[in-house]
C-alpha cells in the first residue's frame, strides 16, 4: 500500500474541521501512514459470498419501539441554553456565515 | 439555433405532526426562539435520536400517493458537514435505503400560449425521504454577527425528488401547485411557502433542442412562492443560455434567487461542499416495513384530488372547468361533496359554489384554501330553496351570513322571517286587498286587458315583502278573479 | 464494623450488611472517603466527587433502612457509593469525558442507566478519570492527567475506564460504571483484578452515555466479583424509549451462577486470540480448572480475527469522527477565543479542544468515510464484520463458549503506550471481536503473576448469553479461592 500522501491527509483534516500546527501534522501523518495501510489490508478480504443487505448495522426493528407522537416540551431549554459560550437574547451567537 | 430547459426538483416538505421527528420537542412555528430545544435536536452530547412513528406512517402515505416503491428495509443515513444551524455536525437524512423510489405524478397544465387546452405529462419521482431540518441563521447587522435559534431543529422533513423532467416553468408550477394540493388532502403537511413548510430547489439546465446529453445545471434556492419559482426557471434559463450561446460554459453551483432583484447570486461552487461522508446512522435501527402496514396505511389514503376529478366528470357529470376547481382545495372538495349529500344534486351542488360562494370567498379577499364555514349549511340552503321555503333571494343573503357570521340557516331564516308564504287562506286575504285597493286595473282585466293580471301579481308579491311563494300566490289571484 | 473490614466488601455484601443495620451507609461513605483523601493523588481515579452530598444521601438511605419493616424489599444497593464514568451524565455534574472540549459542561440531564443504578439505591460519589471520550487503553490519554494502577503506581489501570477500574481496586468505591467500545471495560478490570462485564449490546440503554462509536458502545459493570457484576447488570439493563437500539433482555439468576455446572459444557478457544506471555499462564490455568471439572476444550480456527482490529478501527473511527463534529464551541464546551471567523470558529475550537489521539481517531474517520476511500474501506470493513458476527455464530453453534484472553499481558508501565499507536491498537486484538459481534464478554481475575500483578481471562457467548459466562466466570472465582485456600 502506498504511503498516504500529506496533501492528502491536509484534505482530510479540512473535512474533519481541524487545523493541525506543523508537529502535529508531522507526527499524525507518520501515524495515519502506517495505521492507513494496516487498516486497508481488508480490502484483500474476499467477502464476495456476503449479502450487502446484511451489512452490519443495528438490525432490531420493534414497531413498538417508534415514538408516539405526542409533543412535550423540554424543562432543559434554558439548561441548554445557560451553557452557551456566546449568546445574546435567547440566541446562539457566532461570526458572521457568509449568503 | 432554439434551446430547451430541463428542469428537476427538489422540494422540502415539513411534515404537519404535534412533535419534532426525532425528539417530542413540539413543532410550532413562530415560539419564542429556542423555546424547543432539548437534548436531542440541540445536539448535546449522550442524546439518541428517537424516531416518530407519525413521521414514518406520514412518509409511507406519501410514497404511496406518488406511486413510489415503498423500501421494505429503509434506513437513515447522516449526512457530515459543518454549519452553525446544524448542532450534530450531521443531518439525519436518507442516502442509500431511501423510504419511497420511482413514482410518478401525473400534472395537467396549460401552455405557454395561453390557449385554454389542458395538456398532461407524467413527472417521474427519483425519490422520497426523510430528513430533519436545521436551525434558523439571523443576521445581526449591529454586531456583524449571526444568532442562532434551534428550535426549527428536528422539523420532520420529507424531501421530493423528481428525474429533470420538467421543459418550462408552467409544468414546474403545475405540478407543484398539484403537489402541495395533494399533500393538503393527505394531511400530512399545511404546505405553506411562506412559512417555508414547502421549499422547492429548481435544479435546470439548458440545451440546444435536439442535443441528447444534459448541460451542466444549477441549483436554485430561496424560492418563496410558485410565482418565484416561474420567474427564477425564466431568469436562469435566460442567463444559461446567453452564457452558452456566447461559448461560455456553466459553472456547477448553488444560486440564491433574489425575490427583490427578480435575479440569481452565485451562493457556493458545488466542488467545495461535495463530501458529505453519508454512512448509516447507527443510532436508529433499520424501519422493516411489512406488507401489511403497506396494505394497512394505503387503505387509509384519502381519494386524491385527481382521482376525484376524474370521478366527478366521468360520474357527477360535471363539466371538467367545474370539476377542476372543485378538487383545487381540500376544504372547498369536503364542501362540495357535503353539499351535494345533503342536497341530493351534485351538479346543484356545484353551481352554487362555483357561481355564489366563489364570488363570496372574492368579495371577502378569502382563499378557496383556507376557508372556514360550517359544512353543512350551503346543503341546508338549497334544501330550503328546494322544498319551497325559501326564495332563491333569500338563499343568497342565508349564504353570506352562514359565511360571514356562521349562521344556521334554519334558525337564521327564522330570526329573520325569511319564509316564502305557502299557505293559501294565508294568501287570500292580502289578494282579495290588493283586488279592493286597485279597482281600475281589475275593471280593466275584466274589460280583457290581460296584461293587468301581472300588475295586480307584482302588487300582491309587494304586499308580501316578496316572501310569498310565487306560484301559490298566482293560484290564489286567478281564483280571486275567476270567483268575482 | 472497621474501615478495613467495610472496605473488604463487595457491593452485594455491603448491600447486605446495610439492609441487617451491620454498618451504616454513612459508615460506609465515610470509609470510602477516608481511602479517597489517603490514596487519591497517588491514583488520581476521579476527576470529581462531592463528599458532603454523599453523605446526605447516605443518611437518607440509613433513614430508610431503620424505618423498614421489610428489609429484604428495599433496593438491591441501597446506600452502597459507586463511581461512575466520566462519559456517563449525571444531571448538575460536570461530565467531561476527561476532554478540554468539555471541561466545563454541566450535564443538564442523567443517563438512563446511571439513574437505574440511583433508582436501586446506590449512591454516585463521583466521576471517573478515562482515557478522552473512550479513546484509548492506558487513561494517559485525559486531559487531566493520568490515572496510576492502584497496585503499581509506576504502571497505568488499563483503559479507557482505568478510572473506575483504580476506585473500585483501591476501595474508592464498592462498584463503578464504565464503558465498552473496544474493550473499554474489559481490559482495565483485567489489569487490576476485577471483574468487567460488556453487556450484550443494546441490553444496557446509551441514553446519556457520550457517543464514541454508536454501534459498538456499551455501559456495565467493574466489580470486585463476579456476583456484583451481575446484580449491577440487573438494575442497568432494560430498554429504553430513549435509545431506540435499546432491548430488553433476560435477568441474571445470581443464585443459579453459584451451581454452574461445568461437566460436559464445550468451550473453544480461537487460536488466533492464543497469546505470548502472562496472559497464556492465566489461559492455562483457566483452561486446567474447566478440564478438570469436565469441561471439553478445543481450540479453533477463526481467520477472520486476524482482520478484527483493522475492521474495529475502521468503524469506529468512522462514527467517532461523525460523533464528534457536535464539538463546535456554538452550544456548549470549550470555544477558542481566537477565532475571528466562522472557519476558525470551527478549526480552532476543535483543535485545541481535542488531544491529540482523539484528532488521530477522527482523522481517520474522515479518511474512511470520504469518498474516495468508503468502498474499499467503511463498505469493506461493514461487510466483514458482518462475516465475523456469522463466524461467532457458527462458533456458537458447536461450542457453550468461547475462552481467551481480555489483554496482552498484564498492566503496562505509564508512557509505554502512546509511543506506537498501531502497536497500541494491536493491543485490542482480544476485545474488539466481542465489541464487533455485539455479544457479552467478561474478564474475569485468574490469579497474579509476574510482579503481583493480576491477569485475567475472557469469556464470550452468544447475545444475551450473559447468564452463560457470568456462571462460568463465578466458576473461575471460586476455583482461585479455593486454590489461594480462601
Amino acid at each position: 500500500m502506498e504511503r498516504i500522501r500529506n496533501e492528502e491527509l491536509e484534505r482530510i483534516a479540512r473535512l474533519a474541521g481541524l487545523s493541525l500546527s506543523d508537529e502535529e501534522k508531522e507526527l499524525l501523518f507518520s501515524d495515519l501512514s502506517r495505521i492507513v495501510p494496516y487498516m486497508e489490508r481488508i480490502a484483500e478480504l474476499d467477502l464476495s459470498l456476503e449479502n450487502e443487505d446484511d451489512a452490519a448495522v443495528n438490525s432490531i426493528s420493534e414497531e413498538t419501539f417508534l415514538r408516539e407522537d405526542r409533543a412535550e416540551t423540554s424543562d432543559i431549554s434554558d439548561k441548554i441554553l445557560a451553557q452557551a459560550p456566546l449568546s445574546k437574547d435567547g440566541l446562539f451567537t457566532v461570526p458572521r456565515t457568509v449568503e | 439555433m432554439d434551446y430547451e430547459t430541463i428542469v428537476g426538483l427538489e422540494v422540502h416538505v415539513e411534515l404537519r405532526t404535534e412533535s419534532k421527528i426525532f425528539c417530542s420537542c413540539p413543532t410550532t412555528f413562530g415560539a419564542p426562539a429556542n423555546a424547543h430545544i432539548c437534548e436531542v435536536c440541540a445536539g448535546l452530547p449522550g442524546a439518541l435520536p428517537r424516531l416518530n412513528k407519525k413521521v414514518l406512517d406520514y412518509a409511507v402515505m406519501t410514497a404511496l400517493a406518488l406511486s413510489c416503491e415503498v423500501t421494505k428495509e429503509s434506513r437513515f443515513d447522516r449526512k457530515n458537514y459543518f454549519y452553525p444551524d446544524l448542532p450534530k455536525g450531521y443531518q439525519i437524512s436518507q442516502l442509500y435505503a431511501p423510504i419511497g423510489r420511482n413514482g410518478k405524478v401525473e400534472i395537467e397544465y396549460s401552455g405557454k400560449d395561453d390557449s385554454s387546452e389542458q395538456r398532461t405529462k407524467t413527472i417521474r419521482i427519483h425519490e422520497l425521504h426523510m430528513e430533519d431540518d436545521a436551525g434558523k441563521l439571523i443576521h445581526d447587522p449591529l454586531e456583524n454577527v449571526t444568532r442562532i435559534d434551534f428550535s426549527r431543529c428536528g422539523v420532520p422533513l420529507l424531501e421530493i425528488v423528481t428525474e429533470p423532467d420538467f421543459r418550462s416553468a408552467e409544468e414546474v408550477v403545475a405540478f407543484l401547485e398539484q403537489l402541495r394540493n395533494m399533500l393538503k388532502f393527505l394531511g400530512v403537511s399545511d404546505c405553506k411557502m411562506q412559512e417555508g413548510s414547502l421549499r422547492a430547489d429548481v435544479n435546470l439546465s439548458v440545451r440546444p433542442i435536439g442535443e441528447e446529453t444534459l448541460g451542466t445545471r444549477t441549483e436554485m434556492k430561496n424560492l418563496a412562492s410558485f410565482r418565484a419559482v416561474a420567474k427564477a426557471i425564466e431568469y436562469e434559463s435566460e442567463r444559461q443560455w446567453a452564457i452558452v450561446k456566447g461559448g461560455g460554459t456553466i459553472a456547477r453551483e448553488t444560486r440564491r434567487w433574489d425575490e427583490e432583484k427578480e435575479a440569481s447570486f452565485s451562493m457556493r461552487k458545488k466542488e467545495d461542499a461535495a463530501e458529505y461522508k453519508y454512512f448509516p446512522e447507527p443510532d436508529l435501527p433499520v424501519m422493516r416495513i411489512s406488507d401489511e402496514k403497506i396494505e394497512t396505511i394505503r387503505k387509509t389514503l384519502p381519494e386524491l384530488p385527481i382521482e376525484k376529478k376524474k370521478r366527478y366528470i366521468e360520474q357527477l357529470h360535471l363539466p371538467a372547468y367545474d370539476a377542476g376547481i372543485l378538487t383545487s382545495s381540500k376544504p372547498l372538495t369536503v364542501l362540495f361533496e357535503r353539499t351535494a349529500e345533503l342536497g341530493g344534486d351534485p351538479k346543484e351542488a356545484s353551481n352554487w359554489i362555483m357561481v355564489e360562494f366563489m364570488k363570496i370567498l372574492n368579495d371577502h379577499g378569502d382563499n378557496a384554501e383556507d376557508f372556514e364555514m360550517r359544512q353543512d349549511s350551503l346543503g341546508e340552503i338549497i334544501l330550503l330553496v328546494k322544498d319551497g321555503r325559501i326564495s332563491r333571494a333569500s338563499a343568497k343573503a342565508l349564504l353570506l351570513a352562514a359565511y360571514e357570521q356562521g349562521a344556521i340557516p334554519e334558525e337564521f331564516a327564522q330570526e329573520h322571517d325569511l319564509w316564502l308564504i305557502s299557505d293559501k287562506e294565508a294568501l287570500h286575504p292580502i289578494v282579495e286587498k290588493v283586488l279592493q285597493d286597485n279597482p281600475k286595473a281589475l275593471a280593466e282585466y275584466r274589460a280583457g286587458k290581460v296584461k293587468n293580471k301581472q300588475f295586480l301579481l307584482g302588487q300582491a308579491m309587494r304586499e308580501t315583502k316578496g316572501k310569498a311563494d310565487p306560484s301559490i300566490l298566482a293560484g290564489v289571484l286567478q281564483e280571486c278573479l275567476e270567483s268575482e | 464494623m472497621t474501615n478495613e473490614a467495610i472496605l473488604s466488601l463487595t457491593a452485594y455484601e455491603l448491600a447486605q450488611a446495610i439492609r441487617e443495620k451491620k454498618v451504616t451507609s454513612e459508615e460506609a461513605v465515610l470509609a470510602v472517603f477516608k481511602n479517597i483523601d489517603e490514596n487519591e493523588s497517588d491514583l488520581h481515579a476521579y476527576l470529581s466527587f462531592w463528599k458532603e452530598e454523599s453523605l446526605k444521601q447516605a443518611q437518607a438511605c440509613d433513614a430508610i433502612v431503620a424505618g423498614s419493616t421489610d428489609p429484604e424489599g428495599l433496593p438491591p444497593f441501597l446506600g452502597v457509593p459507586f463511581a461512575v464514568k466520566d462519559n456517563l451524565l449525571l444531571s448538575g455534574r460536570r461530565s467531561t469525558c476527561a476532554s478540554k472540549m468539555l471541561e466545563d459542561f454541566v450535564a443538564p440531564y442523567t443517563a438512563t442507566c446511571v439513574e437505574k443504578l440511583q433508582a436501586a439505591g446506590a449512591i454516585i460519589i463521583g466521576k471517573t478519570n478515562m482515557d478522552e471520550f473512550g479513546m484509548g487503553a492506558s487513561t494517559e490519554h485525559s486531559y487531566f492527567g493520568t490515572t496510576y494502577h492502584p497496585m503499581d503506581k509506576n504502571r497505568v489501570p488499563g483503559g479507557s475506564s482505568g478510572g473506575s477500574a483504580a476506585a473500585v481496586a483501591s476501595g474508592s468505591a464498592f462498584g463503578a460504571l464504565g464503558t465498552d467500545t473496544g474493550g473499554s471495560i474489559r481490559q482495565p478490570a483485567d489489569y487490576c483484578g476485577l471483574v468487567g462485564l460488556r453487556p450484550t449490546y443494546g441490553t444496557v440503554s446509551r441514553h446519556g452515555l457520550v457517543a464514541f462509536s454508536s454501534s459498538m458502545d456499551v455501559a456495565g459493570p467493574i466489580a470486585r466479583d463476579t456476583r456484583d457484576a451481575a446484580a449491577i447488570l440487573n438494575v442497568i439493563s432494560g430498554a429504553d424509549e430513549k435509545d431506540q437500539t435499546s432491548v430488553s433482555s433476560p435477568k441474571i439468576d445470581i443464585s443459579a451462577m453459584e451451581n454452574y455446572e461445568v461437566a460436559g459444557k464445550r468451550i473453544g478457544i480461537p487460536k488466533e486470540l492464543l497469546g505470548q506471555g502472562t496472559q497464556t499462564e492465566a489461559l492455562e490455568k483457566a483452561r486446567a480448572y474447566f478440564a478438570s471439572n469436565g469441561a471439553e476444550i478445543e481450540e479453533f480456527d477463526m481467520p477472520i480475527l486476524a482482520h478484527a482490529v483493522a475492521i474495529y478501527y475502521i468503524l469506529s473511527s468512522a462514527e467517532a469522527s461523525s460523533n464528534l463534529s457536535r464539538y463546535d464551541g456554538i452550544r456548549y464546551g470549550y470555544r477558542d477565543p481566537d477565532a475571528t471567523d466562522l472557519s476558525e470558529l470551527y478549526t480552532k475550537t476543535r483543535s485545541s479542544g481535542f488531544g491529540l489521539e482523539v484528532k488521530r481517531r477522527i482523522l481517520l474517520g474522515n479518511y474512511v468515510l470520504s469518498s474516495e476511500h468508503f468502498n474499499d474501506c467503511y463498505r469493506q470493513a461493514e461487510r466483514a464484520r458482518e462475516k465475523l458476527k456469522r463466524s461467532f455464530e457458527k462458533a456458537f453453534e458447536k461450542y457453550d463458549l468461547i475462552l481467551c484472553p481480555t489483554a496482552p499481558g498484564v498492566a503496562p508501565e505509564l508512557g509505554k503506550i502512546d509511543q506506537d499507536p498501531l502497536a497500541s491498537y494491536m493491543a485490542d486484538l482480544y476485545t474488539v471481536p466481542a465489541s464487533l459481534a455485539g455479544i457479552p464478554a467478561v474478564s474475569v481475575p485468574c490469579g497474579t503473576f509476574r510482579e503481583g500483578l493480576p491477569c485475567g481471562v475472557q469469556l464470550l457467548a452468544p447475545r444475551f448469553g450473559e447468564q452463560e459466562i457470568l456462571g462460568a466466570a463465578r466458576f473461575l472465582e471460586k476455583q482461585q479461592r479455593k486454590g489461594a485456600g480462601v
